[in-house]
């Protein structure tokens, strides 16, 4: 069997023979490996490749798997099951535009109404997750078309708290 | 003794003193908000009350509902832990005033220190080194630049009531003064509803090394010895240890005599803990004092073996303090990093969401305390901090490789910890080398960024899951709750 997987961004095709019902060999480029299911103990999986043993933490975020080697996280997804195929990280911050929170958070205050103008770089509303609070700006110059957050709400990654029409479009 | 003792606090705090109470055979009262009703500390205790909603106001700092739970349940003695009410004084005259015993200092002594004007007098009179500068704190800006002369440059616009660096300006030429002292004393009445400002001299390079002290109702007062503290982001401490590669044995006697002189000169009743500044010269200066447990207490009883919050409770309850200083001898080395949940990749921003998979290290001198477990979500209400691993060993060298090694073998999914940033302070060479200031992230580690794992085994993991099936259950548990959208149906792939 073929895979296409996606670790952290970057593509590793795997091609993959089962062996037994707890054993698979495999190839990387020209890396071959001989894996072992050892066990699972308290959601640890405990694996042997090419004799070595690893115990690997593995988590499910949607759409992939953060898989936690010797303490540090990756995130692995497979390509051929999700064409739109995403890569591991997102990139940080300032790219975005949208007025969305970066991480789960809650509203502290929205600083803006509807039909507002706002210039580029305005700081438009305040989340605040964890204690730390963070301001969010306008992405770019326009009118807010709608305010879609109150003071308090829990709020997402990819929700638009306040729409924002680009002028002069 | 007291027969039941409410916690006043969440998340790892609150269960580490609840292991105390239990070892003393006190009962234990959590109290929990909404969020909060599936969390390890309210699990842990022998009673649980609601006392309201999500936001702190309504909960872990509404004094009233706090008070209103002990009554109910009978307590007769409230621990603060740290955070939330511990250093409030009104909540401690509360308790007192409700005949509840409030397990720290008395409210005096805990509004005289949190007022650092106050404190700062209270020690130069008591014969503490404090920072040079100027006392009187409500002279106006011209009566200042005048202090600010005398002082010297470079030197530290603070605010009176500050905290976290908010209202502080590190003022370099005399011709940056008036600005600064405008600038901060307008953040500082914003973030603290009080715009008054003092000077003192700016420490270069200095470390942060602070001293637990014990002191009972009779006049006995001990230390138990430094902790080092230098390692921080934002203000905040992240790796904590003892004893400090900074001090001598000379030194180290000096600060300790002075931490207990200056807990004397305050009327100091329980628990706390003497911050100190130390420069590269070996002088050191009074900082503040926390007037609660810490969170970097553990490595302190790993050291000394002493029981902090045994202490505290026995130290409330009026009991004298059986132990010298003589009797105080501590052996090895103990290092404590904070897994706070938070991306140390992208500036350290919070990133809550729910534990999918958790196996936390253990073994020899080894020490975990924790407040979740796998399958909580994490709120994005509270403070990140999720647990602390803590190691003990003969000496640094090996308590240095203990937490390496405890680090690599640290498994959570789900939730984004700053272990694998913590891996490679801990392995630094200036670490190592016992060069630790409070600039040392922002010197050694401006830019970090994860080194990823072998992608190959990651690769092989996934596979390996896919094969054999699900392994950490933990999709079945999220179906059980439609409707809610939890952190991983909205967040879609991106890495907490």
């Amino acid at each position: 069997m073929e895979y296409n997987l996606n670790v952290e961004g970057e593509t590793v095709a795997v091609s993959v023979q089962e062996e037994d019902r707890d054993r698979f060999s495999a190839r990387i480029g020209d890396r071959e490996y001989s894996v072992e299911k050892i066990g699972l103990m308290d959601g640890l999986l405990i694996l042997s490749v090419n004799g070595k043993q690893t115990g690997i933490g593995i988590g499910d975020p949607d759409g992939g798997r953060d898989v936690v080697i010797n303490g540090c996280p990756c995130f692995v997804n497979d390509d051929s099951m999700q064409p739109r195929g995403r890569g591991g990280r997102r990139p940080a911050g300032k790219a975005s535009n949208m007025v969305t929170p970066p991480m789960p958070a809650v509203v502290v205050r929205v600083m803006v109404n509807e039909g507002d103008t706002v210039s580029e770089g305005q700081p438009v509303a305040v989340v605040s997750a964890m204690k730390m609070e963070t301001t969010l700006y306008a992405p770019f110059g326009g009118r807010v078309v709608s305010i879609n957050a109150a003071e308090g709400d829990k709020v997402s990654p990819g929700d638009i708290l306040v729409d924002i029409e680009k002028v002069g479009e | 003794m007291f027969e039941k003792i409410l916690i006043a606090n969440r998340g790892e705090i609150a269960v580490r003193i609840i292991k105390t109470c239990k070892e003393m055979g006190i009962g234990t009262v959590a109290v929990y908000s909404d969020a909060d009703s599936k969390s390890l500390h309210r699990m842990c205790a022998d009673e649980a009350v609601h006392i309201g909603g999500t936001a702190p106001s309504e909960s872990y700092l509404n004094a009233d509902r706090i008070i209103g739970a002990a009554k109910k349940t009978g307590a007769g003695a409230i621990h603060p832990g740290y955070g939330f009410l511990a250093e409030n004084a009104d909540f401690a005259r509360l308790c007192e005033d409700s005949g509840i015993v409030f397990i720290g200092p008395p409210p005096q002594v805990i509004s005289d220190l949190g007022d650092k004007t106050v404190a700062r007098r209270i020690m130069a009179d008591g014969g503490v080194p404090v920072i040079p500068g100027a006392d009187n704190s409500f002279s106006g800006p011209g009566e200042l630049a005048k202090q600010a002369d005398i002082i010297g440059y470079p030197l530290l616009v603070k605010a009176s009531c500050g905290g976290g660096g908010k209202g502080m300006r590190v003022v370099r030429h005399k011709d940056e003064l008036a600005d600064s002292l405008a600038s901060a004393s307008s953040e500082a009445k914003a973030a603290f509803g009080n715009g008054t400002v003092y000077l003192e001299r700016y420490i270069e390079r200095p470390r942060h090394v602070e001293v637990q002290v014990l002191a009972d109702r009779f006049g006995n007062t001990v230390h138990l010895f430094e902790r080092e503290c230098s390692i921080q982001r934002r203000h905040q401490k992240i790796v904590e240890e003892t004893p400090s590669t900074a001090l001598t044995q000379e030194l180290r006697e000096e600060m300790g005599k002075a931490a207990v002189q200056a807990a004397k000169a305050a009327g100091y009743v329980n628990a706390g803990t003497v911050e100190f500044l130390l420069d590269e010269s070996g002088s050191f200066y009074f900082l503040e004092v926390n007037t609660r447990l810490q969170v970097e207490h553990p490595v302190t009883e790993m050291v000394t073996g002493i029981d902090i919050v045994r202490k505290q409770i026995e130290i409330a309850a009026g009991r004298r303090l059986e132990l010298s200083q003589a009797d105080i001898k501590p052996g090895g080395h103990a290092i404590e990093c904070r897994i706070y949940a938070e991306d140390p990749a992208n500036g350290f921003a919070p990133s809550p969401g729910r534990i999918a998979c958790f196996r936390p290290p253990d073994g020899p001198g080894i020490r975990h305390d924790c407040g979740v477990y796998a399958g909580f979500t994490v709120p994005v209400e509270y403070d990140p901090i999720l647990a602390k691993l803590v190691v003990h060993a003969e000496n640094r060298q090996i308590a240095i490789e203990r937490m390496k090694n405890a680090l690599s073998g640290y498994v959570m999914a789900g939730v984004g910890t700053a272990v694998p940033f913590l891996r490679d302070v801990i392995d630094s060479k200036p670490f190592r080398k016992g060069e630790t200031f409070t600039d040392f992230i922002d010197t050694h580690f401006p830019q970090w960024q994860p080194s990823i794992p072998d992608r190959d085994v990651a690769a092989l993991a996934f596979i390996a899951c896919e094969m054999w099936g699900e392994v950490s259950g933990a999709k079945g548990a999220e179906t059980a709750r439609p409707g809610i959208p939890t952190p991983w149906e909205t967040l879609g792939h991106w890495r907490l």
